[in-house]
């Protein structure tokens, strides 16, 4: 019965006699294998890619109307602080506040005099 | 060495039998994987190819809904940009009966926060319907309370409130908003479509739990929304209100109205009536103080009607300043009716006619003057038309035509009555009179502004016509100024300005006995100030006053009160010593000269 020794050897022998047997750095089936697994990186990278652009509008789609919300809450708020300025300046308040609280009288004719 | 067979070597009866039953595992992998596939590759199909518009739309109904674009209700500013008017949310508070579990509860908890009753409450939780308001525009802190309740069924929205940070000023000019946000009365009503503008939708994608994630960018259209910006001013609106307020309070009157104008434009400056009411509390409010008395009741004026019958005279030439009339001690017979002054006079120039206000001599004139010729000046200064206020429901007034006038007709328009008028209407013809004799359309709305302050649209001046020339102007200018030197209207004189105007003390028709009353009757007084160059056109009516229940006592000096300040705060300077007004009214004070403008909105 033939071993495995002797098939290798024969093996060996057989093949031609161009000085000694030199292996390849890298073999042709890791060659193909790493073709293939860039491929598949490439592959995936892509589709994760693809993936990874729609979480980040989805994301970036929160944030928008989180952002518009917030924008909405401002305004409301400037409106507010603006009704109540308005309420604060408004003329019969200010005489209220001038003739009551300060003391203050509006002009007489005489005291008010025209400089051309 | 013996040679070896590779292949030989490999055909090992056990091998060959291992490489079989590989190639058959391989086999079956393969056709598994396959057909694997081969469904996958089927459903695929079926989903994305045979079946692809259908799923497509159900997908889009789940995750695309239509947004509100919640678009805030113009503000309305005085001509300084003052706010008048403001829209804030305000939360509004509902119930989805169905999906309330606990009713009770539900309205013991809400009736601590809301302003309903338990029982009220309960009512509309058990109402039959799939949604039910609770609370419209509740304050901020009560609905942080009912949200903190978390309860099931019960829910908050965003509403608009209209807000008028100057509680009753200028009310009936801005009106009131409704629950709705739709306008009711005044400019809120007349410049709703630009004010409320239009419902608008945006389409938006929602995730599983509703929350919109993107939304189309809404193109800009004719359905936004403008602030309007008023032709009056808040400190005189504030100053008119005042005065008016004191006159109706020292004369124990009814009611009273006051408006400034600018005679050269028409721009309405004030537009004050009493009683008020507070446009953040309209319902409140009795549907009579909310009415616009300027533009909606009419009156006969009385003897302030006496400057239209001055005016035409003079204009048609059958009326001189110098012509003299017989005062007939006092009374005169028309139509067989009597007539009486409040005086006896004997004889009166054209000047004393209008300024101690004698009905002899008016009638007199009126008498020169024919009726179909009266009735066109009449027709002419804008009586019995509107004025065209951009205002709701001004009312023309009233008066008849010639061919329908009785005997006393002609001496009744002569002294102002047998007509009604708005107070609009009367101080429109008077602006006419004071701006050199050309008739312009009153207008409250100066311009339209974009939400970020960029004007859209300004509303000028429109002239109507001429209705007297400027010459007519200068000549009647003498005996109304006369008017307030010397005649019945002293109380309106204003130190330091040349005044003219005509005060009126009209008696009210008494249904009950279908007779003028004694004690009823309106008070009034309009004038112009300073006369050299009107910048002011003020009209003062006091309706039912019990006390001073004259216009020269009660309305006049409501005049002098409001021009005086309103006079001080628009620095308007004083008018040149007397001898040089009296020369320069001879000579004229020139044509004033107003722009064809764009028309406003209606």
């Amino acid at each position: 019965m033939t071993t495995r020794a002797e098939v290798l050897v024969g093996t060996a022998a057989a093949a031609p006699a161009y000085g000694p047997a030199r292996r390849p750095f890298v073999s042709a089936r890791t060659r193909e294998l790493l073709a293939l697994l860039a491929t598949g990186t490439l592959l995936v990278g892509a589709v994760l890619f693809y993936v990874f652009q729609h979480i980040q509008v989805v994301r970036l789609g929160y944030e928008v109307e989180r952002l518009r919300g917030e924008r909405s809450a401002l305004v409301e708020q400037g409106r507010a602080l603006t009704l109540e300025a308005a309420r604060l300046r408004a003329v019969k308040r200010v005489e209220e506040v001038a003739r009551g609280e300060l003391g203050m009288v509006a002009p007489a004719p005489g005291q008010i005099v025209v400089v051309r | 060495m013996r040679s070896i067979d590779p292949q030989s070597a490999f055909r090992n009866p056990q091998s060959v039998a291992g490489g079989t039953v590989h190639r058959l595992r391989v086999a079956l992998v393969f056709v598994v994987l396959t057909a694997s596939l081969a469904v996958l590759l089927g459903r695929l199909f079926t989903l994305q190819i045979r079946d692809h518009r259908g799923l497509a739309e159900r997908a889009s109904r789940q995750y695309r809904r239509l947004v509100p674009l919640t678009s805030k209700r113009g503000t309305i500013t005085d001509r300084n940009g003052r706010e008048l008017a403001v829209s804030l949310q305000a939360p509004s508070v509902f119930a989805q009966p169905s999906a309330v579990a606990d009713a009770e509860g539900a309205a013991a908890a809400l009736a601590a926060h809301l302003p309903l009753s338990r029982t009220q409450l309960l009512e509309r939780l058990h109402a039959d319907k799939p949604f039910v308001w609770l609370a419209r525009q509740v304050e901020p802190a009560q609905a942080e309370a009912v949200a903190r309740l978390n309860l099931k069924g019960i829910g908050l929205v965003a509403e608009s409130r209209r807000l008028y940070p100057r509680q009753e000023l200028a009310a009936h000019l801005l009106g009131f908003v409704g629950v709705d946000d739709r306008g009711l009365e005044g400019i809120e009503f007349q410049y709703d479509a630009l004010l409320g503008g239009k419902p608008r939708w945006v389409v938006a994608a929602q995730d599983a739990l509703g929350r919109v994630v993107f939304r189309d960018e809404a193109e800009p259209t004719d359905r936004e929304t403008f602030d309007v910006v008023l032709t009056i001013d808040e400190v005189i609106q504030y100053i008119t209100e005042r005065e008016l307020e004191r006159a109706v309070a020292r004369s124990r009157a009814r009611a009273g109205t006051a408006i400034v104008m600018d005679p050269r434009t028409g721009e309405v400056l004030a537009l004050a009536n009493w009683p008020t009411f507070n446009p953040n509390l309209y319902q409140q409010a009795p549907a009579d103080d909310r009415r616009d008395r300027a533009a909606v009741d009419t009156f006969e004026p009385g003897s302030v009607f006496k400057v239209i019958l001055g005016a035409a005279a003079l204009e048609e030439g059958v009326v001189h300043l110098g012509d003299r009339f017989y005062g007939e001690n006092g009374a005169i017979e028309v139509g067989g009716v009597t007539i009486r002054d409040h005086e006896r006079y004997a004889w009166l120039t054209f000047e004393d006619v209008l300024a101690q206000s004698s009905n002899v001599g008016a009638i007199k004139v009126g008498l020169r003057l024919g009726k179909t010729l009266y009735y066109n000046y009449i027709s002419g200064f804008g009586f019995g038309s509107l004025t065209g206020i951009d205002l709701p429901g001004e009312t023309p007034g009233l008066i008849r035509r010639p061919q329908k006038w009785s005997q006393v007709s002609l001496g009744a328009l002569s002294i102002g009555q047998e007509v009604s008028v708005t107070p609009l209407q009367l101080l429109t013809a008077f602006a006419a009179v004071a701006n050199g004799g050309e008739l312009v359309r009153p207008f409250v709305a100066r311009a339209l502004r974009r939400q970020d302050a960029e004007t859209v649209r300004t509303f000028g001046p429109l002239k109507l016509r001429r209705v007297i020339s400027a010459a007519t102007v200068r000549a009647l200018a003498v005996p109304l100024q006369a008017v307030v030197r010397e005649g019945t209207g002293k109380e309106a004189a204003v130190d330091g300005y040349s005044v003219m105007g005509k005060t009126g003390t009209a008696q009210k028709l008494d249904r009950a006995t279908g007779r003028y009353s004694h004690r009823k009757v309106v008070a009034s007084f309009v004038g112009a100030v300073p006369v050299e160059d009107p910048r002011l056109a003020i009209l003062v009516v006091i309706d039912e006053p019990q006390a001073h229940a004259w216009g020269g006592a009660i309305a006049a000096p409501t005049f002098r009160e409001i021009a005086r300040e309103t006079l001080k705060y628009l620095r308007v300077p004083p008018s040149p010593p007397a001898e040089r007004r009296v020369a320069s009214a001879a000579q004229g004070a020139g044509v004033y000269h107003i722009a064809y403008a764009t028309r406003g909105p209606r």
